[in-house]
Order: structure tokens, then sequence, then C-alpha cells
């Protein structure tokens, strides 16, 4: 089972990039849930999202423990919460930057989801989308496909602009 | 025929009507009701006695098969009572999970109420019922609780020969051979599993028994093993409520685990620990130290 934890803050789609991830799964022909942990929603504050994906049906339902990969969606997140808590050893990080980040002596995989999104001006209520374009970034590492990530983009957001900066993030995202 | 769609708090709100649906449903006008609930369980088990049917899923699947069978079962003359189908809150109502549509064309026969409003023959319909006839009324509620065993029986078969999944009053994993019994509603049978898979590697030899249908109760032979019971629910100055029902149907004497009440977090890791510190006849409350 590949297990994905999202560090976001109550506003940025952390929880909608965890729906997507489980879709484009799906469409890869793989079992697939999306969790969010739910407190009192309060934009702004620290949110996670879990993802889990498997080739067979998925029969837990707590919280992620360990992750595959994390993905952290506002780069302040790193001073507060512990993302890094329960990574697996050879587990993978994505952090939203536009500069090389290291966490905990490590560096980690980063990629400047913000920029993407005011270039290809995905906007919303004056907060640049991120949920979209880290799907790009997550098809990457190979966790999903590119063309399934496109696909579960379309489906829930038909504005073109959110599958270029997916694709856009699969291109810039550095290694 | 009425669906509602509800969560824990305003199912509470509407804590009077539960008791009166059932008796007017038997009995007269065309009020049927499925509920399909997302709550805390201890709000549905609060409801226990009311007269509804009441079933538990463990996936999203399960919650849509079900309330397809519900319909047909709710509209069985043999029983005419509303049914409960209950989603664990959160846990299950908002995990995104994979979901196979059914053409249920057919599967639900036309309504026929035999005491539907007929203009043609009109009657009273008495919003209250004396106590002449209200203990009569309430008999045939429990009738139609009896034999909805049958119907639910009858209707799952009916509904696995078309969808090819089938659920059961309870369902059993790794149960043929078990030395201990992992009992527990919901989705936290279903994490069960996974504790049973690593207990079962350690040498112990453990199954989990789900219970699906709460009402009517299940008849269950648990043949003398071992039961850990898991209530997320509690009755106060008394105990775990699926703990008790396990005490006097199937007379075992279970180590009963209070836990993950108002979504606590608890992991089939946690699980596995009840399993392997269990204490017959006692309870635990999962996570409460001495200082809480």
């Amino acid at each position: 089972m590949y297990e994905i934890r999202i560090h976001s803050r109550g506003g940025q789609g952390g929880v909608t990039a965890a729906r997507l991830i489980a879709t484009a799964a799906f469409r890869d022909g793989k079992h697939a849930t999306a969790t969010p942990f739910y407190g009192a929603e309060r934009r702004g504050a620290p949110i996670i999202a879990f993802a889990r994906i498997d080739e067979e049906p998925i029969r837990i339902y707590s919280q992620v423990q360990n992750p595959d990969l994390v993905v952290v969606l506002d780069r302040t997140l790193v001073r507060v919460v512990k993302v890094l808590a329960g990574l697996k050893p050879h587990g993978a990080v994505i952090v939203n930057s536009s500069h090389a980040v290291t966490l905990e002596h490590q560096r980690v995989h980063h990629v400047d989801l913000t920029g993407i999104a005011l270039a290809e001006d995905l906007v919303i209520a004056g907060e640049p989308v991120l949920d979209t374009p880290v799907l790009g970034a997550i098809a990457r590492l190979g966790v999903i496909s590119l063309g399934s990530a496109t696909r579960a983009i379309s489906e829930m957001f038909p504005d073109p602009r959110n599958v270029s900066a997916a694709e856009r993030a699969y291109r810039e995202l550095v290694l | 025929m009425a669906m509602t769609r509800t969560s824990a708090s305003s199912h509470r709100y509407s804590v009077v009507m539960p008791y009166r649906r059932p008796n007017r449903a038997a009995k007269s006008v065309s009020v049927r009701a499925i509920t399909s609930l997302a709550s805390r369980i201890e709000c549905s088990i609060s409801q226990r006695d009311t007269g509804w049917l009441q079933v538990y899923a463990a996936t999203a699947q399960e919650a849509y098969d079900t309330t397809l069978m519900a319909f047909r079962i709710a509209e069985d003359e043999r029983v005419l009572l509303p049914v409960m189908v209950n989603m664990d809150g959160f846990l299950l109502s908002h995990t995104m999970q994979d979901l196979e549509t059914l053409d249920a064309g057919g599967f639900i026969p036309p309504l026929h109420l035999p005491h539907a409003i007929d203009t043609a023959h009109p009657a009273a319909y008495a919003p209250l019922t004396g106590p002449k006839d209200y203990y009569r009324f309430r008999w045939d509620m429990e009738r139609s609780m009896r034999a909805a065993r049958e119907v639910i029986a009858a209707t799952e078969h009916a509904f696995a020969a078309r969808s090819g999944r089938s659920y059961g009053m309870t369902t059993e994993y790794r149960g043929e051979d078990a030395d201990v019994l992992v009992i527990a509603m919901g989705t936290l049978a279903k994490e069960a599993e996974v504790a049973v898979d690593r207990l079962r590697e350690e040498g112990t030899r453990a199954g989990v028994l789900r219970i699906r249908w709460f009402r009517p109760f299940p008849a269950l032979d648990l043949a003398g093993r071992e039961v850990v019971v898991i209530d997320r629910d509690y009755s106060f100055g008394f105990g775990g409520v699926l703990a008790h029902s396990l005490r006097s149907v199937a007379r075992a004497d279970p180590y009963s685990v209070i836990a993950g009440l108002g979504g606590q977090e608890v992991t089939h890791g946690d699980i596995a620990s009840f399993v392997r510190d269990r204490k017959p006849g006692e309870e635990h409350w999962f996570g409460v130290t001495p200082d809480v």
C-alpha cells in the first residue's frame, strides 16, 4: 500500500488534492481512498489529509502513520508542524517552494506551485490554486500516471488552466 | 416512501419522531422511511428501541448496496417498518472510496401499502392511539421485526444474485478456526481485519465477526470462542451496548473495550493490542488513564 499525507492550510486545497489523487489512482485501475482529518475547519489553520493507493481493497480507516510520501503545500508549515513525522525510511517529500529545501538535514523535492498557479492565472478569491498543479508533481514520482492525473483534474475542474498547471508542475519538479 | 439523509445532531433533534413513525407506518398512512445516517454510533444506538430496523455499513459500497436493499425490506408487507442505514460519521461518510453503481431497475418492487389513503374509501387516521389499541400496535411492530429476519435474508439473496455482492446479518473474516473473535460494527470491524492478519502472523488465531444488522439482532453461535468486543457507544451506568447484547444473546463473557467515541483515533495496531491484552469479563476504556 502506498500512503500519502498532505499538509496544507485551510483553504489551500489539501483535502481536494487528496481526492484528486484517489480519483487518479482509481483511473489507473487501483483501489484508493482519500480521507480528510477533520477538526473545526478554519481558513489558514494547519490541515492534514490522507490518500491511500493499493492493488487490493483498502480496509484501513485510521490516519496514515507512516507515509511513503509527504506533500507540503505551504512552506511555512515546516516551522510549526512535524511534517516528516513517521515518514518511511525511503519516503519522499514534496514541498511547494521556489528554491531548494532542506528538512532535518535531508534535501527534499521542491516545485514552485504558487508561482505556477500565478503564471497560469489560477487564482480563486485572491489565493493561488495549489491542489490541481500538485497532482503533476506527484505524477512525476510515478505514484499516479500523468494521464490519470489530468483526467481526474478535468473531471472535477473543467477549466483547462488546471491541467496546464499540473503538466507544468510535472516538468518543473526538482528531484 | 420517504428517504431522509441526516447526521448525528440533526437526527437527535428529531428524537420524538422516530418513536412515532413505525407505529403509524405499520398500520396506517404511507409514511415509510429510510434514513441514511452518517453519525456517531452513539446517536443511532440511542434509537435502538424505536422499532426501526438498524444496519451498519463498513464501506461506501456496502452503504450504497444496503440502501437499495433497505427500500425492499422496508416496503415488504411482512415488515413495513422504517430502516436506518448507518455510516460512521466522517470515517465513512467523508472517506472517498471506489464504488460500483448498479442498475437497480426492478429490484425494488412497486410500492403496495395495505393501508394507503384511498379517497374512494375515506377513513379517519387518528394521530393519537389510546391504551385500548396502543399495545396491539406495539405487538404488531415486534411481529414485523421478527418477520424481518426472513425478509432480510431473502432480499440479501436476491441482491447477491444481481450484484455478486453479499453481506448477511453478520459478516465474518478468518473466523472459521479462530480461538478469539473481535466483534464490532462498521468501520472499526473493517480495520480489525488488518489487526487479525497481524495477530495471525504472530501465532494468535484471531478472527472478526462484524455485526451488520443490529435490529433485528442476529442469532449468534460463538461456540465457546473468546470474545473481544469493541463498543463505539456506552450506556452510562451500565456498559457497552454491544458487549451487553453478546452477554445476553450469546452467553459470552467478553473483554469489553470502549473505543472510538466521537471519532477517537483507533488503529489496527490498537485493535491488535486489545486482543493481546484481553481480560475476559473486564471492561477497558481505550485511552483513559488514571489522570484523565
